[in-house]
């Protein structure tokens, strides 16, 4: 349990750091979680993960857990290798804390995570494009339902390029 | 790498001095769906406004003005002249950080410059150095952290850009600043300063242009709006079985009503607009619409006050035109802050207009005496109040409802009670969100004040995260299905955000929830709400 606490510790030490300093502060500290919805929904996210890492590896905990995460992070200010690169910071604090025939389970576990967050990365990206087309469809519904889709440039398209 | 593994007191010493590091370099990067794209030409030359020319954020050249910086600093002089408030709040702030973590950019984005207090030092700082007398004194000398001024330079003017479009002037910030700094005030300042020297948004300054031209944001106009006030008219009698008279530019009319454009022609804004039409045909009131003040909302909040002054005039204009003896407003967000704050002063008195009462109650709205408009859901709330609407609310049993107090109608105008009180009387599933995310506390959406632009997508998604996070909450705890609020702009913009974040939420407009539970008289029985979708019996009502 000494462990557990301790990689949680560090893992979260490593998240926060991707995080400009004052903000890795308010992340780290506020407990309200709507107060600090990133902050907090990434501390309940990575303990999840990290039971599930180091016990059963459930497959719907581990993805729910990850979704949460990469929701945020997929529209915030990082590349994709930033936003997932969470997962690959566990495997040098397990490497020092493992054994060595555990520590290579643990390692495939952490890829097959990654390879999970990265289908959900994908799919919040889609999804973000897809709220993109239908807002601009809903701005003109009246017009479609009026005349049907004549394909006349509503203002909101013209101005932007 | 430093010490990988901060302890929690490490991290938590967080100081509220602008980081020195961060001070000596103002540039940013212009990623794609973190900005808003320049104003077009052709708008700015409609409008009068300098400098026009191609250009976009993300350009090396921005082609300003060869005098910009002085075009600025003399614009900056002029204004804290001008406005007290202004140069109050460069002068006060203590930088006690309570504003700090309360910005909705900041929580969702993690960007310390979103946090209110360094987003006003942007500003602060060229105050500093340009206009104290220790600025001036030590000139260049000032521009250091210690002395906490800046030379004005090229890239403070595209940080300025970046951060005060990166505001929505929620105002959520100024309610626990123990000064009353609004911060909202200082961006607003910020955008007329960088519009002085043709650095302006379009999706600002079309809704402006077309404002100007036909009176409304879209550009409608009178006869286009006539048709869309005639389907509405037409698809209500299929739905009701009755026919509600609604005119336009009718002289002698007792009320001129206005709503937001985007009511008679997006969706979910049009289901509140059917509310509208139902609710004022049941009470026989006796109004018309203009086809000039075709537009409540006003654009130019978010460009300048002398824009907001040109673009509000119409409505007293019209008022006068059509000699109605007061002003009814719908459903929106900015279009009352102008209403409330500024539309007496810049525009007024309207002498010419009464004080609003409601033919109907008798009430006379003496919170209105002065500006003589009454907001829509104080009108409704007394109707309900006075018991003269017939209400069934199990025709709203397909939702279960939550409220999102729109900014302007929260901390601008103080509409905390009204659309709460029409809600329980017209659905009976009702849920509030957690306390410090509603009232005077409320999220914003994170799109408002001319950043609800397809380009600006994933800003406005960090911007968003901290509200739609409240609604997942009680969407989890209570299975709301509808986040129901009273802006235009919301109706627009949440709808995405909660795609995004909270799918299976949908957005509506309080009146649309009136209308589809106005028992109207000689209606046919209804079997669909205003959406057509078939009404629902809660498994309650069976048992
Ligand atoms: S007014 Fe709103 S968006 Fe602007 S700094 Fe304050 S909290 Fe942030
Ligand atoms: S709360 Fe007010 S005084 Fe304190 S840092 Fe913010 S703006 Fe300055």
């Amino acid at each position: 349990m000494q462990t557990r606490e301790a990689i949680a510790e560090q893992w979260l030490g490593r998240v926060w750091r991707a995080y400009p300093s004052q903000t890795a502060a308010f992340l780290a500290g506020e407990p309200d979680p709507f107060r600090n919805p990133v902050g907090s929904t990434l501390r309940q996210a990575v303990g999840i993960l990290l039971d599930e890492l180091l016990l059963g590896m459930d497959r719907a905990r581990v993805q729910a857990a990850l979704d949460s995460i990469v929701q945020i992070r997929a529209v915030q200010d990082l590349t994709p290798r930033q936003a997932l690169e969470f997962l690959f910071e566990l495997k040098p604090i397990l490497a020092d804390l493992a054994r060595r025939p555990d520590l290579e389970q643990l390692d495939a576990r952490v890829d097959e995570m990654a390879l999970m967050a990265f289908d959900l990365y994908v799919q919040y990206r889609e999804r973000a494009f897809e709220a993109r087309a239908n807002e601009v469809k809903r701005r003109v519904f009246i017009l479609e339902r009026r005349f049907g889709a004549r394909g006349d440039a509503t203002w909101q398209e013209r101005g932007a390029r | 790498m430093s010490n990988p593994n901060p302890k929690p007191e490490e991290l938590v010493q967080i100081g509220y001095q602008p980081p020195s590091k961060d001070w000596m370099d103002p540039s940013v990067e212009f990623r794609k769906g973190t900005f808003c794209y320049s104003a077009l030409p052709k708008n700015l030359n409609y409008l009068g406004l300098p400098n026009a020319r191609e250009w976009q954020p993300f350009d090396e050249d921005w082609k300003l003005p060869p005098d910009w910086k002085q075009i600025i600093l003399d614009g900056m002089k002029e204004r804290l002249e001008k406005y007290r408030s202004f140069r109050l709040f460069m002068d006060i702030c203590v930088r006690c950080g309570a504003c700090a973590d309360k910005c909705h950019f900041y929580l969702g984005s993690g960007d310390p410059k979103n946090m209110p207090v360094l987003r006003a030092e942007l500003m602060r700082s060229i105050y500093r150095r340009y206009f104290t007398p220790a600025g001036r004194l030590l000139g260049p000398l000032a521009a250091t952290p210690l002395a906490g001024g800046r030379e004005l330079t090229e890239d403070v003017v595209k940080e300025w850009f970046y951060y005060f479009y990166q505001c929505t002037e929620c105002r959520r910030c100024s309610v626990f600043c123990p000064y009353g700094i609004d911060t909202a005030e200082i961006t607003m300042i910020g955008r007329e300063l960088l519009n002085l020297i043709g650095c302006n948004i379009n999706w600002v300054l079309e809704p402006a242009a077309n404002c100007f031209r036909t009176g409304n944001h879209l550009g409608i106009q009178p006869h286009g709006f006539k048709d869309s006030l005639d389907f509405a008219v037409d698809e209500l009698e299929e739905l009701t079985g009755i026919r509600v008279d609604a005119s336009i530019n009718r002289k002698g009319a007792e009320v001129l009503f206005i709503v937001p454009s985007a009511d008679y022609f997006g969706t979910p804004h049009y289901y509140t607009f059917l509310g509208y039409l139902a609710l004022l045909h049941e009470i026989g009131l006796d109004y018309t619409f203009s086809a000039f003040a075709s537009e409540g909302g006003n654009f130019g909040l978010f460009n300048s006050h002398e824009m907001i002054k040109r673009l509000n005039a119409k409505v007293y204009a019209e008022a006068r035109r059509l000699g109605v003896k007061w002003i009814l407003g719908g459903e929106c967000g900015h279009m009352w802050r102008v209403l409330h704050q500024y539309m007496d002063t810049m525009n007024g008195p309207a002498d010419f207009l009464e004080a609003p009462v409601s033919p109907v109650t008798g009430t006379r709205f003496e919170n209105a005496r002065s500006t003589k408009m009454v907001h829509i859901c104080e009108f409704t709330a007394d109707l309900i109040h006075e018991g003269k609407l017939r209400l069934d609310p199990a025709r709203n049993n397909r939702w279960t409802v939550t409220f999102h107090d729109s900014c302007n109608p929260a901390r601008a105008m103080g509409l905390l009670e009204e659309p709460r009180y029409i809600l329980r009387s017209v659905c009976q599933r009702f849920h509030e969100m957690p306390e410090n995310t509603i009232r005077e506390q409320t999220f914003c959406c994170g799109s408002g004040s001319g950043l609800g632009t397809d380009e600006n997508f994933e800003m406005r998604m960090r911007g968003g995260l901290p509200r739609a996070n409240a609604v997942r909450y009680v969407k989890e705890k209570y299975g709301v299905n509808l986040l129901a609020c009273i802006c235009a702009i919301d109706k627009a913009t949440l709808p995405p955000l909660l795609e995004y974040w909270v799918p299976g939420v949908e957005v509506a407009g309080i009146h649309e929830l009136v209308g589809n539970a106005l028992v109207m008289r000689g209606e046919k029985p209804r079997s669909t709400d205003l959406r057509g979708e078939p009404l629902v019996e809660l498994e309650a009502a069976h048992a």
